[in-house]
C-alpha cells in the first residue's frame, strides 16, 4: 500500500509538471511561431522562452526521483 | 572577444572624393556610420553630400536591373545532378570580365551592356517561362480528363457533328447492369425511342456509356441521369461549347503533343540558362558593388570645401587605412582617430574575433544577439560548456561515434555552405564529447553491451547512482554560474559601476556560501565548511542589500538556475535509460536478426532524441542561467563598405 502511494506521488509530481510545461509551452509556441513570422530575427527570443517552462518537469522529475529513492 | 574598434573620421577635399571612395570600397573595412551624433565638427555646420542626380537616376536603374537578373536566376532551371554526392556541373561561361568597379563612381560602366541585355533577355525569357508554365497547367488539367478519354474515346467512331444530336457520355458502377436495362426503359419513355446507347467496359468496376438522342429531351435525359445518381463526364470549361466528338479529338491530340511541347520550352530555357547565368552571375554581382558604391556615399557629409567620412575601423586595421590614404592621397586627406566616450559605446559596431576552432560557436551567440561593445563575448565559454553538457547527457561511445562520422559527413558535403558547415562542426565537439563522456560512465549502446566489450564506469554507472549523478550536474550547475558572476563582475568593473560590482560579488559570496554549505550537509565537503558557508550566505546579504540596490536581490534567484542543471541529470538518465530498454527488447526477440532490428530501431530513436533534445537542453543552461549574469545584448553589426562580387 506505501509502496503504492508512493509510486502515485512520484507519478503526480512528474505527471503535474509535464501537464503544467505542455500547458505554458503551448501557449508560448503557438505566440513565438506569430513573432517569428513577422520578425525572423525574433527566433532566438523565442526558443530562449519556449524552453523555460521545462524547469517545471525537471522540477517534478527530480522529486519524483527523490520520493522513489529515498522515501522507499 | 570583441575586438577593439578605432573611431575615425577621413576629411578631404571634395575633388578627392571619388577616388577616396574607391580607395574605401577597395580596402573594405570601414563601417560608414550615417549618423554621427558624438563626432566632431557640431552637427549644424554639417551638410549631407548632396545628392548627384545622375547617380540617383543609375541607382534605381541598378536596383531596377539587380531584381531583374534576381528573376530570371530563378527562372533559369538549375543544373540537375543525378548523384547529389558529386560536385556540381562547371558553372557556364562568364564572357568577357568586366571592369573593376572602382575607379568610376562618375562612369557608367557596363550599365550600358546591363540594360541592354536585360531589355532583349527579360521579356524573352519570362515569355518563354510563362509558356511553359501555361503549357505545364494545360497538361495538369487535361490529365484530370484522362477518364473521360478513357471512357468515350472507343466511340469515337460513332460520334458525329450534328445539329439535331446531342452526345451524353457517362459513367455508371458495372454492378448495376441491371441498371443498364432499366435506363433503356426510362430513355425509351422520354425519347420515345429514338435514342442509341452504346457501352464498353472500361475497368472491373466501371461502365462508360455514350448516348445519343435528340436535342429537345436532351435536358430531361440529363434530370434523368441526375435522379438515378449517374455521373455525365465533363469536359474542360473552355471546350464544353465544342461539339463532343470535335472536344475528344481535341483532347486526344493534346494528350500527345503536350509533354513534346512542354519538354521544348524547357529545353529552350535550359538553353537560355547555358548561355547567360554565367555572364548574368558576374554582371549581378558588379550591380551589387557598384549600388554598395552609390548607397554609401550617401552617408557621406560635406562642407562647403570639403568631404567628411565618418567611421568605425578594427582598430588593427586603422594603421593600414591611414597609411594606405597617405600613399594615395599624399596628405591631401587626412585620417583621424578619435577618442571614444563612454556614452557611445552603444553605437560601435561589434567585430567578434575569436580563434578558428571556436568561430562556428559565434552562430550560437548570435542566435540571442551580438553582445554590446565593451562587454564580454561569451562565445568561447559557449565553446567550452556546450560540447560538455551535450556530452553529459548523451554519454554513449556509439552515439558519440555516429554523431562524429554524420557531422564529418555533412561538413564535408556542405563544406561551402557557411551556416551548416559550422553547425556539423559545433555537433562534431559535442560528439567528441559525447565519447569521452561515454569511456566516463562506460556505455557503448547502453551499459550492458559497454561491459560486454570490457568497458567499465569509471566515474560511476549513470542509471544506478542517480544521486551521485544528480551531484554532478549540480555541480555543474554551481561552477557555470559562479562563473556567469565572475564574468558580470569583470563588465561591472570594466564600467566602473560599483553598484553592479557589489550585487555581483554579493551574488558570488551567498551562492559560494549556499555551495559549502549544501556539501557539508550531504557529507560532500568536511563539516566545518557547512558553518563556513552559513556565514557567508548570510554576509553577503548586507553586501547585496546594502551596497548593490534593491535590483541586487535578483541575484538570490541563481540558486534557482543552479537547480536547472539537474535537467543535466534528467536528460542524462532518460537517454541511458532509452539505450537499456532498446537492448532489453532487443534481447527478448526470439532470433539475433530481429533483436538487432529491434535494438537498432531504438538506438536510432535515442539517437535522434540525441541530436535535438540535449543540444536545446545544453543550449538553453546557456541562454537562460548562464547569460542572464553577465550578457549585455544590443550590439551594432559591424557591415564594412566592400565589395560583395
Amino acid at each position: 500500500m506505501e509502496v503504492g502511494l508512493l509510486a502515485l506521488g512520484a507519478g503526480l509530481a512528474i505527471g503535474i509538471g509535464a501537464l503544467a510545461t505542455a500547458w505554458a509551452q503551448a501557449r508560448i509556441g503557438a505566440a513565438g511561431i506569430g513573432a517569428i513570422l513577422e520578425k525572423p530575427e525574433t527566433f532566438g527570443m523565442v526558443v530562449v522562452l519556449l524552453v523555460i517552462p521545462e524547469t517545471l518537469v525537471i522540477f517534478g522529475f527530480t522529486i519524483a526521483l527523490l520520493i522513489l529513492f529515498l522515501l522507499r | 572577444m570583441i575586438e577593439k574598434i578605432a573611431k575615425l573620421w577621413l576629411v578631404g577635399p571634395k575633388s578627392r572624393l571619388v577616388p577616396v571612395t574607391n580607395l574605401l570600397h577597395e580596402l573594405g573595412v570601414i563601417h560608414v556610420e550615417s549618423s554621427p551624433v558624438f563626432f566632431p565638427p557640431p552637427a549644424e555646420i554639417l551638410q549631407g553630400l548632396a545628392p548627384d542626380p545622375a547617380l540617383q537616376s543609375q541607382r534605381a536603374e541598378l536596383e531596377r536591373a539587380v531584381e531583374q537578373i534576381h528573376r530570371l536566376l530563378l527562372i533559369f532551371p538549375r543544373p540537375t545532378s543525378l548523384f547529389p554526392m558529386l560536385p556540381e556541373a562547371p558553372p557556364t561561361d562568364v564572357g568577357e570580365p568586366l571592369p573593376a568597379v572602382a575607379p568610376p563612381l562618375e562612369r557608367p560602366g557596363p550599365t550600358g551592356e546591363l540594360a541592354e541585355l536585360l531589355q532583349t533577355l527579360v521579356p524573352e525569357v519570362e515569355a518563354l517561362s510563362r509558356q511553359k508554365k501555361d503549357l505545364e497547367d494545360r497538361h495538369v488539367l487535361f490529365q484530370q480528363y484522362e477518364r473521360t478519354l478513357e471512357a468515350l474515346a472507343p466511340f469515337l467512331e460513332e460520334i458525329r457533328e450534328s445539329r439535331e444530336l446531342v452526345y451524353l457520355g457517362v459513367t455508371m458502377e458495372r454492378k448495376g447492369e441491371g441498371m443498364l436495362a432499366l435506363l433503356r426503359e426510362l430513355l425509351g419513355e422520354v425519347t420515345r425511342e429514338r435514342y442509341q446507347l452504346f457501352y464498353t467496359v472500361v475497368d472491373p468496376e466501371t461502365l462508360a456509356l455514350l448516348i445519343i438522342l435528340p436535342k429537345e429531351y436532351a435536358d430531361r435525359v440529363r434530370g434523368l441521369l441526375w435522379e438515378r445518381g449517374i455521373t455525365e463526364l465533363r469536359l474542360p470549361l473552355d471546350l464544353a461549347e465544342l461539339p463532343l466528338g470535335e472536344a475528344l479529338r481535341y483532347l486526344l491530340r493534346e494528350r500527345e503533343r503536350l509533354p513534346g511541347a512542354i519538354a521544348t520550352a524547357q529545353a529552350a530555357l535550359v538553353a537560355q540558362a547555358r548561355r547567360w547565368r554565367g555572364r548574368l552571375e558576374l554582371l549581378q554581382r558588379w550591380a551589387l558593388d557598384r549600388l554598395e558604391q552609390i548607397r554609401t556615399s550617401e552617408r557621406f557629409f560635406q562642407t562647403d570645401q570639403t568631404f567628411i567620412i565618418y567611421g568605425w575601423v578594427p582598430r588593427r586595421r586603422f594603421p593600414g587605412v591611414a597609411e594606405a590614404m597617405r600613399a594615395a592621397f599624399a596628405g591631401e586627406v587626412m585620417v583621424e582617430e578619435l577618442p571614444l566616450g563612454m556614452e557611445e559605446r552603444f553605437r560601435v559596431p561589434v567585430v567578434l574575433k575569436n580563434p578558428a576552432w571556436i568561430r562556428p560557436f559565434e552562430r550560437l551567440t548570435r542566435v540571442i544577439a551580438l553582445p554590446r561593445y565593451g562587454t564580454l563575448d561569451p562565445t568561447p565559454f559557449l565553446a567550452l560548456f556546450f560540447p560538455l553538457f551535450f556530452g553529459l547527457i548523451i554519454a554513449d561511445i556509439a552515439h558519440g561515434l555516429i554523431l562524429l562520422a554524420g557531422s564529418l559527413f555533412v561538413r564535408g558535403r556542405y563544406g561551402d555552405r557557411p551556416l551548416i558547415r559550422d553547425l556539423a562542426v559545433v555537433f562534431g565537439y559535442g560528439a567528441v564529447a559525447a565519447i569521452l563522456s561515454g569511456f566516463l560512465f562506460g556505455e557503448f549502446f547502453g551499459a550492458e553491451p559497454g561491459a560486454r566489450i570490457g568497458l567499465r564506469p569509471i566515474l560511476f554507472d549513470r542509471l544506478h547512482a542517480v544521486f551521485l549523478f544528480m551531484g554532478v550536474a549540480l555541480g555543474f550547475g554551481f561552477l557555470h554560474i559562479l562563473l556567469g558572476l565572475g564574468l558580470g563582475l569583470a563588465t561591472a568593473w570594466l564600467h566602473g559601476s560599483r553598484r553592479e560590482m557589489a550585487a555581483k560579488g554579493g551574488g558570488i559570496l551567498f551562492l559560494g556560501g549556499f555551495l559549502l554549505f549544501l556539501g557539508g550537509l550531504v557529507g560532500f565537503l568536511p563539516e566545518p565548511l557547512l558553518l563556513v558557508g552559513i556565514v557567508l550566505s548570510a554576509s553577503s546579504l548586507p553586501v547585496l542589500f546594502l551596497l548593490g540596490g534593491p535590483k541586487a536581490a535578483m541575484e538570490l534567484h541563481n540558486i534557482v538556475n543552479v537547480l536547472s542543471y539537474l535537467r543535466l541529470m534528467g536528460f542524462g538518465l532518460a537517454a541511458a535509460s532509452l539505450s537499456f530498454t532498446a537492448n532489453r527488447l532487443g534481447g527478448m526477440m526470439e532470433s539475433v536478426a530481429l533483436g538487432l532490428l529491434v535494438a537498432g530501431f531504438f538506438h536510432l530513436l535515442n539517437l535522434v532524441f540525441g541530436l535535438v533534445s540535449p543540444a536545446i537542453q545544453a543550449l538553453r543552461l546557456h541562454y537562460v542561467e548562464f547569460f542572464e549574469n553577465f550578457f549585455q545584448p544590443g550590439g551594432r553589426e559591424y557591415r564594412p563598405f566592400k565589395k560583395i562580387g
